[in-house]
């Protein structure tokens, strides 16, 4: 039962990637940081039969380190004194990766949503079984999951047809 | 008890096989679980889409180059498991890149639907397959594909789950002859989706002194978790007054 590790295995963590970032943060920087951990304990992990589990806890991991280190300094200020949004010198991801229209919209109103639904979605939509989405979103059993991914499904449709 | 779970399970394919039927007769009878049958399959499909769009598109380099370092790791191929959504849709990936290709089910004579499987329990005799086979598709073997390649079993299982041979041959007995080489032509087969089914011709020939017609599915078929696309083509040959299913072709990538 073991995950073929391959660029499209990559590929669906930058999918899965995209329901963790929030803003203009970038996925292929969680991805990129979360193979590096997995490269770097290749013994502990080249057999794990859960590696995709693993790496996206990394990432969730890696994505709450670098929201603290940010709220650990100060926001830069200009001559005047005016806050510099460094946030907004970023490419928005959307356009980044160049979805197309029908893509960006599902996109955009998914990360519209609680982080909850952003993450079983994009889990989900990688095929994730039920069980590797209960490790992951570390929810007490399989039938939270299965709730958790109707309820978020339902509200994704409200919010598309609206 | 039908409840909105068992709605989307049934609607992801994912739904035990058991409990299909009276969740399908739920649906049909309920227009509110219709609808929310529809929201899961919308639903479904619009992540389907994102997940494929987000993977055509190209890595940086730097993860590229992390993905030449993953692939020396030599991990064993991924076999099927319970996925979350619908994996057994019909022609729902574009897909390029065919190598190998296996014939699977021409038998020299012609078609019956009980000479490709046997059990793999050590029971003899083949199993009769029809689109709608209760065997778990892990439990049969089938000819020409060696034993290790569960997937293409899976896929075979699964195409045969969801192809509706009888209307299809019915269908092509009627109109097959008028259709010209390369036409693309609609049959009233739908998808999951109730896409109508699209077919091209791409071949007339004459195998064992039967006149035989080649037709393909003009999209790539998802067939199984890791399927990333089979492309199918069937052989139809007239016997006495009308076609028959020869031979199903897929090309395994």
């Amino acid at each position: 039962m073991k995950e073929k590790l391959d660029e499209n295995f990559i590929k669906s963590l930058v999918n899965i990637a995209l329901g963790i970032v929030r803003g203009k943060s970038d996925p292929y920087e969680l991805v990129n940081g979360a193979i590096e951990y997995l490269i770097s304990n290749k013994e502990k992990y080249m057999d794990h039969p859960n590696i995709k589990a693993i790496a996206v806890l990394k990432m969730k991991g890696l994505f709450i380190d670098n929201i603290r280190k940010n709220e650990k300094f100060s926001p830069m200020t200009d001559d005047e004194g005016k806050t510099i949004d460094v946030e907004d010198k970023k490419e928005d991801i959307l356009e980044k990766i160049g979805l197309s229209d029908e893509c960006k919209k599902v996109l955009s109103t998914i990360k519209k949503m609680g982080d909850k639904c952003q993450e079983i979605l994009m889990l989900a939509s990688e095929g994730m079984s039920m069980q590797e989405m209960q490790e992951v979103t570390g929810v007490k059993s399989v039938g939270t999951v299965l709730s958790r991914l109707s309820n978020c499904r339902k509200e994704l449709k409200g919010l598309m047809g609206s | 008890m039908i409840d909105e779970i068992k709605i989307m399970q049934y609607a992801d394919g994912t739904l035990p096989i058991e409990e299909r039927e009276e969740v399908q007769k739920a649906i049909e009878a309920d227009p509110k679980l219709k609808e929310l049958y529809n929201t899961f399959k919308e639903t479904g499909d619009l992540l389907f889409k994102l997940s494929n769009e987000v993977k055509s598109k190209p890595l940086p380099q730097n993860l590229q180059k992390k993905a030449e370092i993953l692939k020396t790791w030599n991990r064993p191929v991924i076999k099927d498991k319970d996925k979350s959504f619908n994996f057994f849709r019909l022609f729902k990936f574009q897909y390029a890149g065919v190598a190998a290709a296996f014939c699977l089910f021409f038998v020299g004579g012609f078609y019956t639907n009980t000479f490709m499987a046997s059990l793999d329990d050590g029971s003899t005799g083949t199993v009769k397959l029809s689109k709608k086979i209760e065997v778990e598709p892990k439990k049969l073997k089938m000819r020409s594909i060696q034993k290790d390649d569960e997937d293409l079993q899976t896929r075979i299982s699964n195409l045969y789950r969801y192809f509706d041979e009888e209307a299809f041959i019915a269908e092509m007995n009627n109109r097959i002859d008028e259709i010209a080489i390369n036409e693309e032509f609609e049959t009233t087969l739908t998808d999951n989706l109730g896409k109508p089914v699209k077919f091209i011709l791409i071949k007339n020939s004459e195998i064992n002194d039967y006149l035989c017609k080649t037709v393909e599915f003009n999209e790539l078929v998802r067939l199984s978790g890791i399927d990333k696309g089979t492309k199918i083509s069937l052989d139809l040959c007239k016997q006495n007054e009308g076609y028959e299913l020869t031979s199903i072709n897929i090309l395994k990538n």
